[in-house]
């Protein structure tokens, strides 16, 4: 019954944003999320204190850079994974 | 008492309240109805679940444990960091096919999907038991943050009156979860987001202003602890340690039910996507935190008579408290401590909702009252998250507050077993369900064993191999037995021809729609 009722198809909702299909191409760029994953496990990387960028050592500044470059990567994979039409 | 940040603080708790029984009437809906008290009718937009996620994700406890990490422990408390940069880009692609999947299927669960997709009410009962396990002690947890700000606040610290704020503000936030249902963290988590922003910020450019820059700050650190050591030989030492832990932490966080429910609470799976590049703002916010340890440490308000009592009770969790009553005047310290106190009350809320749905789609309505009605099933939920946060609460006035801090380390450690069902589950159907089930128990086992052997001092277990020394966060390592398991035992399970049971999702049900 309860499970019967909801079963309203989301795409009867959002018509517009129904369809992201991920084409063969564009899913390539999945890929690009391993960047910063890679980044910031290989400690041997960024295990240092030089050049230290306001006083602050590079282990830190590195890791802490990261952040924003992730969400570059990861809004990037959005603009070229989401629906072309 | 401090009575001026007492004030404050009572101002922005009231206003809070307020927000969390308003918020029933927000995007109207029948609140018999389990995904619209347990999901908010999975409605939230890009704007509200990021607020939602952030306020989920980044706990009270995450802002007073990790700067307390980095202060004790050094550059390998930093681990938070990486954890928070990769848990986005790990799931990106996987949390729209469950989105998907559950929309079409009204799982409000991550233990429903498994359900479904395995047609065994045993694997999803394990998931479902492992999810509530896993969460009661996160939110006593919780809990612990709030006693921690209480105290700071002037209170006495335990016996009945340390122990009356706390009673009174977590009956207060169950009497709103109760009505209101996700509407009210939904709600409450964008006030409590933006006292978090406002605090950080500040205590960021004021500590280091009053120190004289950052140079100061690091040069406080003791040479030892301001990189990671260097791994002896034959061992991989710290490095697979801060490794592991990242990479475990991350791959547990979205395996735990009240993440879970904030993702399955979005309207589509593109808000899902688009806060995958949003959510980081948080994690900036977290690695400024963390720094908040060094700038504690920098301050040496450890060395301050006025707060040692605080030190010999709370030890560093009293770092970033110490920090803010040291820096700001005290109706700002209010607003900071109202930040970390509110960042307690939304996860608490998600948290115990999470249970709920759980328990009553789980338990309740598969081996109880298969014949519920959608408003008993509805009042079944509302009905467990107060018992949830009962028990929560009896956890932390009963036991020392290191015993949470243990079953926290345990929930990490037994949650991240329900991966193979959950992620994998998602991509593929070749896992047998009785080889998933297999590999659960010994994941279960390993982890639970590895966690005794190291006396829960600490996650990283140093596991032994050809002459090597290779210290892991245990969970991972745990997960590992799970995963060998389960790939060795489906093939067996099959050709003893026991049955898989039926797929009720089909393939396109993971996909957007053409």
């Amino acid at each position: 019954m309860s499970r019967a009722r909801a079963n309203t198809p989301y795409f009867a909702r959002s018509g517009r944003h129904a369809r992201s299909a991920a084409t063969g191409r564009s899913r390539v760029w999945y890929l690009l999320l391993l960047v910063p994953i890679a980044a910031t496990l290989w400690v041997p990387l960024f295990n240092r204190d030089a050049p230290a960028f306001f006083g602050i050592p590079y282990f830190y500044w590195y890791l802490l850079a990261w952040v924003p470059l992730s969400a570059i990567c990861s809004a990037f994979v959005y603009l070229q994974t989401r629906d072309r039409h | 008492m401090r009575w001026s940040a007492f004030a404050v603080f009572i101002a922005l708790f009231a206003l809070v309240t307020m927000l969390g029984f308003v918020a029933a009437r927000w995007r109207k809906a029948d609140l018999s109805d389990l995904h619209e008290w347990g999901l908010g009718g999975r409605r939230f937009g890009t704007f509200i679940t990021w607020f939602l996620l952030g306020g989920d994700l980044y706990t009270a406890y995450t802002f007073i444990a990790v700067p307390a990490l980095v202060f004790g422990a050094g550059a390998m408390g930093f681990f938070a960091l990486p954890y928070t940069v990769i848990a986005y880009p790990l799931v990106f692609a996987a949390l729209p096919r469950l989105w998907r999947v559950a929309h079409r299927h009204n799982y409000v669960t991550g233990a429903d999907f498994v359900r479904g997709r395995y047609d065994s009410r045993t694997l999803a009962l394990l998931v479902a038991a492992t999810g509530i396990l896993a969460t009661m002690p996160y939110i006593a947890l919780q809990l612990v943050g709030m006693e921690v700000v209480i105290a700071a606040l002037g209170f006495p610290m335990g016996g009945a009156t340390g122990d009356l704020p706390l009673v009174i503000a977590f009956a207060v936030l169950a009497a709103y979860t109760y009505t209101s249902g996700l509407r009210a963290p939904a709600l409450i988590a964008v006030i409590k987001d933006l006292l978090v922003y406002v605090t950080v910020i500040t205590l960021v450019i004021a500590v280091p202003w009053k120190l004289g820059g950052f140079a100061p700050v690091f040069a406080s650190v003791p040479a030892d602890k301001l990189l990671l050591a260097a791994p002896p030989p034959h061992s991989l030492g710290s490095y697979s340690a801060f490794a592991s832990l990242a990479l475990g932490s991350a791959l547990a966080l979205f395996c735990y039910p009240h993440v879970l429910t904030g993702v399955l609470s979005a309207n589509n799976p593109r808000t899902l996507t688009r806060n995958m590049a949003l959510l980081p703002a948080f994690s900036l916010a977290l690695g400024l935190l963390a720094l908040l340890g060094y700038m504690a440490l920098a301050s040496h308000v450890e060395r301050l008579p006025e707060f040692s009592p605080y030190f010999a009770r709370f030890k560093s969790s009293f770092a970033v408290p110490a920090l803010i009553l040291h820096t700001f005047p005290q109706w700002f310290a209010g607003v900071a401590l109202a930040a970390i106190a509110v960042g307690a009350l939304v996860p608490a809320a998600i948290m115990s909702i999470a249970a709920a749905n759980l328990w009553t789609r789980s338990v309740y309505r598969e081996f109880i009252n298969p014949a519920c009605t959608a408003a008993q099933e509805s009042n079944q939920a509302k009905a467990a998250s107060l018992v949830v946060k009962f028990g929560a609460l009896l956890f932390v006035l009963l036991l020392p507050s290191s015993y949470a801090i243990n079953f926290q380390l345990l929930g990490g450690v037994w949650i991240i077993q329900i991966l193979p069902a959950l992620l994998f589950g998602l991509y593929t159907r070749w896992f047998h369900r009785y080889a998933l089930m297999a590999g659960w128990a010994s994941g279960m086992t390993a982890g639970t064993l590895m966690a005794l052997d190291l006396h829960f001092a600490s996650a990283v277990y140093p596991l032994r191999f050809l002459g090597w020394t290779v210290p892991g966060y245990a969970a991972l390592y745990a997960l590992m037995v799970n995963i060998f398991v389960t790939v060795a035992a489906t093939p067996l399970i099959r050709a003893i021809g026991l049955s898989a049971g039926m797929d009720s999702t089909r393939r396109e049900d993971y996909l957007p729609v053409e």
